[in-house]
């Protein structure tokens, strides 16, 4: 296993300046100027005084880019272990770049479909449970859930992108994301069933509780959670739909 | 609520949820930017944290399946939450709803109109973002050129730039949109009264309900969703009996 030429000082520059890698996001470089900015610590040291050779490495590194924003941990890393091969005069200095461009689109498929997909569905849908029945540890559970996938994915994986290098792209495969995310949503739709009846019974006024009542209303939320996705399947949207149920039900209100 | 107190708690939304949306692009991504974080936050900040809760849980469930994929801009959820928090506790305030958990009541019949209200704002929120975006094009520009004399600290430097203008649009957008609206939430909540009714607010969760289940749909996830409430729903109604 190759080991990492850059300090554990840089290592935790690069690893906070994940974090930013959206702060200048724009239509036309999209993440360009954030991977640049997360990765110049890590060159600095890997060219030091050799300012020439880092302003050019600074520059490849200003273009366009685009992934997941957590998924460009394990690019940052791996990019950085090539830029160091580059140095070494082990690859053309190209290299780094063009790995950045090849893992780029297909990390941005994994990463949304897994981390925006499954795991922020899951912990909403947990998080909303919590808070039904726990009040205010509803956000806690959801953060503390959500941030488990996340920040696993943001240290592990630049620390394995700095390790393997282009092997990145094998450790990535061999954790079989896809798989996972079909997982948690099937975890999120138990969740969800869940959520709908508690909710559904909670909402029964007080003189309502009977078994007839409670299985009644459990059944219409069902009925009535499958119709509205099937709007949305059929390309309704959030405000036309809130609009459409809402108004008559708001109006029925005032009125009667 | 006095015109002060409504102006002051305008303010409050305003600077809270510019602050909390950089979460949400600029920087971090921990999520303290969604619906089911920020209301509570923002809730607590105007002194009715389980207000916002309320407002965080139903927004969260309605916008789950509202993905920012390649360049789409989805529903600014931050600032919406922030602004349905601040009309919330004004309307509830201003028809002098019990504190705490005797609230929430009230609150169910004051969320959907609050949201409804909220929605068209969306736009204005979604706009400022695009236009922060493609002022950070020239930011790229500049780092572009400032490399050469400055390296690495140009582009660090530039980069948060791009974090401080997310700052200001949200936070200049929700100014301009929570100001007039809660201070008309004062007049309009109190001008005529709602009456104890919770179908709306039903009506809402269901369409949330159906937003999560759309974006969660996979394979036989319908079948798994319809059992376990199906379940859940027995084991409520056994311990009704």
């Amino acid at each position: 296993m190759a080991r990492a030429m850059i300090s554990g000082r840089s290592f935790i520059k690069v690893f906070l300046g994940s974090f930013f890698i959206q702060s200048s996001w724009s239509f036309e470089k999209m993440q360009g100027l954030g991977f640049a900015a997360a990765i110049a610590p890590a060159l600095e040291e890997i060219y030091g005084a050799d300012e020439g050779l880092k302003k050019g490495a600074l520059k490849r590194h200003l273009a366009f880019y685009n992934a997941h924003p957590y998924m460009a941990s394990p690019v940052l890393g791996a990019t950085i272990n090539i830029e160091e091969k580059a140095r070494k005069g082990e690859c053309p200095k190209e290299a780094p770049s063009k790995f950045k461009s090849v893992v780029m689109g297909p990390y941005g498929a994994i990463g949304d479909a897994f981390f925006w997909g499954a795991v922020r569905p899951l912990a909403s849908i947990a998080g909303v449970l919590a808070a039904v029945l726990w009040s205010m540890w509803g956000p806690i559970v959801f953060l503390a859930l959500y941030n488990v996938f996340h920040l696993l994915m943001r240290w592990y994986g630049l620390k394995k992108g700095l390790e393997l290098g282009d092997g990145v792209v094998a450790f990535i495969k061999s954790l079989d994301l896809p798989r996972w995310a079909v997982r948690l949503k099937y975890l999120s739709a138990a969740l969800l069933g869940v959520l709908c009846a508690v909710t559904a019974v909670s909402l029964l006024p007080p003189s309502g509780n009977g078994a007839a009542k409670t299985a009644s209303a459990v059944l219409a939320s069902i009925a009535a959670a499958v119709l509205s996705g099937y709007a949305f399947k059929k390309g309704a949207t959030i405000q036309a739909l809130a609009s459409v149920v809402l108004i008559p039900l708001i109006l029925y209100g005032i009125i009667f | 609520m006095p015109v002060n107190a409504a102006l002051t708690g305008a303010i409050l939304v305003s600077v809270a949820g510019g602050v909390l949306s950089l979460d949400r692009t600029a920087a971090f991504q921990v999520m303290v930017s969604r619906p089911l974080v920020t209301a509570p936050v923002i809730g607590y900040l105007l002194g009715h944290p389980l207000w916002g809760l309320l407002a965080g849980a139903v927004l969260e469930i309605l916008l789950i399946g509202d993905l920012p994929v390649g360049r789409y801009v989805p529903v600014h959820e931050t600032s919406l939450s922030a602004l349905v928090t601040g009309l919330v506790v004004a309307a509830l305030e201003g028809t002098g709803a019990s504190e705490g958990y005797a609230g929430l009541k009230s609150e169910m019949t004051v969320l959907p109109l609050a949201i409804l209200i909220a929605l068209p704002a969306g736009r204005v929120f979604q706009k400022a973002d695009i236009m922060a975006r493609k002022m950070n094009a020239r930011l790229f520009d500049t780092a572009s050129v400032s490399v050469d004399g400055g390296g690495g600290a140009a582009l660090i430097r530039n980069n948060l730039k791009g974090a401080v203008l997310f700052l200001i649009a949200n936070t200049v957008a929700l100014l301009l949109t929570a100001v007039p609206l809660m201070l008309g939430a004062g007049y309009f909540f109190t001008g005529f009264e709602l009456k104890p009714f919770t179908a709306a607010f039903a009506g809402l969760l269901l369409v949330g309900a159906g937003a999560a289940a759309w974006s969660i749909t996979t394979g036989r996830s319908a079948y798994v969703f319809g059992a376990s409430a199906a379940a859940g729903g027995a084991l409520l109604t056994w311990l009704a009996l």
